[in-house]
């Protein structure tokens, strides 16, 4: 029977989520294609290293597989939980200046060779500034405008207010742009 | 009452990660610098809609023109095919 075009995301996940824990293993595939383009976004923004966010990647959807029976309520909002906390586990783990990301061999995820040299210089500033941001407000300026996320849904993923968020974004740009200015000079 | 295992040695479980209510990351870190970003930035970066002629004359529109059009790739950024494969082929082998 095909989907009903008006069900709510949250039934779809579920649905597939009932398939896969029947015994449909392949169906884990569903929630991956459709989840895990904003979450490697989310880990690469957080690491600096597609490396590094590969393997959080990787981590996170096998636990979210191995706990699928626990998942009460929207199943993205649940396994962003999994990959935030697991890039929150690395930056414990890492000092910050160990960014990684010209020993990286995984490809970057970007669509075209042309886009790769279109980042420049300026990519190279943005992540260092982005490393030295404090990781509320790197996480924050990661939602908003690497993953487009409105602020709404920024609050609800993590369990605060729109409020708090703006400030956090606000803030974070103020930081960036100092740094940025700095190098400018 | 359940606390977060601080040592970063320790692999948290996925159940306390799922379930523990996690704050979003605090600013325990030290303060940082800041720059004057105007109002009417903040406002376009928002997606609001803001006077085009004023906002060209903000200051930092320059910087922050060129840091939306490089977050504007990153967003289009999409997981590399071997990474979903991996995945699958774990969790094949977990039988």
């Amino acid at each position: 029977m095909p989907a009903d075009p008006q069900e709510p995301e949250v039934d779809a996940d579920q649905a597939v989520i009932d398939r896969i824990l029947s015994g449909d293993r392949d169906a884990f595939g569903i929630l991956i294609a459709r989840y895990s383009d904003p979450l490697y976004r989310h880990a690469v923004g957080m690491t600096g290293s597609p490396d590094d966010a590969a393997d959080i990647l990787q981590n996170s959807f096998i636990k979210a597989y191995q706990h699928l029976g626990e998942v009460r309520g929207r199943f993205d909002a649940w396994v962003f939980r999994i990959v935030a906390n697991g890039c929150k586990d690395w930056l414990k783990n890492i000092r910050r200046t160990h960014l990684s990301y010209e020993e990286d061999d995984q490809p970057s995820g970007y669509e075209t060779p042309d886009e790769e040299l279109a980042r420049g210089e300026l990519r190279g500033d943005l992540d260092k500034a982005l490393a030295a941001l404090p990781a509320s407000l790197r996480e924050a300026f990661v939602m908003k405008h690497v993953e487009g996320r409105s602020y709404e849904d920024m609050a609800e993923l993590l369990e605060t207010t729109v409020g708090a968020l703006k400030m956090r974004v606000h803030r974070a740009r103020e930081a960036l742009q100092k740094l940025l200015e700095e190098r400018a000079a | 009452m359940m606390h977060d295992n601080l040592d970063p040695h320790v692999e948290p479980t996925t159940g306390a990660q799922t379930n523990r209510h996690e704050e979003p990351v605090t600013d325990r870190e030290v303060p940082v610098a800041a720059a004057h970003t105007p109002a009417i930035i903040h406002a376009w970066l928002d997606g609001e809609q803001v006077d085009d002629r004023e906002l060209k004359a903000a200051g930092a529109y320059q910087i922050w023109s060129e840091v939306q059009a490089e977050t504007d790739r990153r967003r289009r950024m999409r997981t590399p095919t071997p990474i979903s494969g991996a995945i699958m082929e774990a969790i094949r082998r977990q039988g």
